[in-house]
């Protein structure tokens, strides 16, 4: 069997679609930059980054949605991973979360995170 | 390729009987307009209106604003692989309808779309306060899917202003303006002492509402390939996207792309305007490596002396950016980057999400955190049922007696990322 890559977020849509093809921890209640810590977690232990963690485009204070791919296996430790991973964490801790969204804004942030890691240039 | 844009100024839009162009007055019959857009069953009616320059209206939430264009000779037709035929663009002569502009609204997903003002300070902050623009306001049928609602209405946009351009096909030009593109050995020949200076465009392809297409085709799945800059102003490349408002490059923005115009307003000047590369901005690691090695080889195989490269949106592609640059000076080939800020309400932040020594020539577009105070309008095309989340606005942001705090990355075009706009630092 092959190993499938893991999936990380705190986005229940996201978890819910990618059933099949990740390996899904969904970190319900997490804040992005808690999303974040436990990919570094990972990271650390040489799971290496496949998605680029920090969302892009969104509304000022980020999507409070996150998801990450990282690799099924764990090797040595990536640097390149380890430094974007930092790096997104730095620029995430800078942001301050405070906006109350209404239920139709939280359904189109998860919609969006969800459609971010949908398909990539790779088929 | 040689093109030549002929604009035909337009001072006044009109709804009324006969569609037509004439003294400088596009005048528009709703129901001929109305019939084009609703050939789509996943629209259910569209209301119409015209904003002009001063007026106290306020259009949102935003989706695209395209310029009506018609191909009046030559080979190919408006927005090839999407609305006209694949065949390519970019030679003959296109007529432009200058000074009008079709804009789109819709709450597909709500925040992320934005703010056009008329008049007031918000005016000063979009390209499109001095625009007459003809605005359409859909209403998708019942449990229409976000994509699907995206896709129809980014389509009905573009049909609408083919089929305005084309009123313009057999109209005189105000003025007309020629494009003509080298090849390689062309450009060497006649300028061989100018440096050879190429251009980057990086387009937003990163999923629903971040995707842009290139005759027809998703950029998510392009490897980094070439275009004929002359193709840009037939609509090659077209929106598809709703990034914050502020650093969105609607279609309009790539019909009158300003880092081409430029560029052949310079050609044998002071430079050779030699190649456009377009590239991609997508979430997978493995997809940047790829692109931005490819952008670096096409550089090299093209023999560029620099190279302009500019953004669309912030976060991630801040990393495609940085990628692009340490990639193509590592040849040893300077570059300028043009993107913008977020900088935070203050101004002291950093101002990107990735930055590299290598990235030593940087052109802004502005800080898209910075806040100012949009006034009570008389006229609200649209809805501002999402103004408090749409991107740059924040909760309670609309004040007692009408005025809206927002970061000016709620307005279109506000920090634009080719340079369309005004804003810059020094």
């Amino acid at each position: 069997m092959i190993d499938i890559d893991k999936l990380l977020t705190n986005n229940p849509m996201a978890a819910e679609r990618y059933v099949s093809r990740f390996d899904i921890n969904l970190l319900r209640g997490y804040s992005v930059l808690g999303v974040l810590k436990e990919v570094r977690n990972l990271v650390h232990q040489g799971n290496r980054l496949l998605t680029h963690p920090v969302t892009s485009g969104t509304a000022p204070n980020g999507n409070p949605f996150c998801s990450v791919v990282v690799s099924a296996e764990a090797g040595s430790t990536d640097f390149n991973s380890v430094s974007i991973i930092e790096n997104s964490i730095a620029v995430r801790e800078k942001i301050s979360m405070n906006l109350k969204l209404p239920d139709t804004a939280i359904e189109d942030f998860m919609l969006i995170d969800c459609d971010m890691i949908a398909k990539g240039g790779t088929i | 390729m040689k093109l030549t844009i002929g604009n035909i100024r337009i001072t006044n839009i009109v709804l009324g009987e006969q569609s037509k162009v004439e003294s400088g007055t596009l005048y528009v019959n709703p129901k001929e307009l109305e019939a084009v857009v609703l050939e789509d069953s996943n629209i259910v009616s569209v209301k119409f209106d015209v904003a002009k320059p001063g007026e106290s209206t306020r259009i949102t939430p935003v989706k695209d604003v395209i310029e009506p264009r018609t191909k009046a000779q030559g080979e190919g037709g408006m927005f090839p692989g999407v609305i006209a035929k694949v065949d390519t663009v970019g030679s003959g002569v296109t007529h432009v309808l200058k000074g009008a502009a079709v804009v789109t609204v819709g709450k597909i997903v709500g925040f992320q779309e934005g703010i056009i003002d008329m008049t007031g300070l918000g005016a000063e902050y979009t390209p499109f306060s001095k625009t007459i623009n003809l605005v359409m306001d859909f209403v998708p049928r019942d449990g229409l899917a976000a994509h699907d609602y995206e896709k129809s209405l980014r389509l009905a946009g573009l049909k609408a202003a083919s089929w305005l351009g084309g009123l313009g096909k057999n109209v005189k030009p105000d003025e007309e303006i020629v494009y003509d593109f080298s090849s390689v050995t062309e450009g060497i020949k006649k300028y061989p002492d100018l440096p050879r200076v190429g251009y980057v465009q990086m387009l937003q392809s990163q999923g629903l509402l971040h995707d842009t297409y290139v005759y027809g085709v998703d950029m998510k799945q392009s490897l980094t390939t070439m275009i004929c800059p002359t193709e840009v102003f037939d609509g090659a490349i077209i929106s598809g996207n709703c990034v914050s408002a502020c650093d969105k490059n609607t279609t309009y923005h790539h019909q009158n792309n300003p880092v081409v115009t430029d560029l052949f307003a310079r050609h044998g000047k002071d430079l050779n305007f030699a190649g456009m590369i377009i590239t991609n901005e997508n979430v997978y690691l493995a997809d940047k490596e790829r692109s931005s090695d490819w952008t670096a080889k096409l550089v090299a195989m093209m023999g560029f002396d620099g190279v302009i490269i500019s953004q669309e949106g912030f976060g991630n592609p801040d990393t495609d950016l940085i990628m692009n640059c340490k990639k193509v000076e590592a040849l040893g080939v300077d570059t300028v980057i043009i993107t913008d800020e977020y900088a935070g309400r203050d101004g002291t932040s950093q101002s990107l999400a990735d930055v590299d020594v290598s990235a030593n020539a940087v052109v802004t577009g502005g800080n898209a955190n910075q806040v100012i105070t949009l006034p009570k309008l008389d006229k609200v095309i649209g809805t501002q049922e999402y103004v408090d989340v749409i991107a740059g606005g924040f909760e309670n942001n609309v004040q007692a007696d009408g005025s809206i705090v927002v970061e000016i990355q709620a307005i279109i075009g506000a920090t634009n990322e080719m340079g369309f706009n005004k804003m810059s630092a020094r």
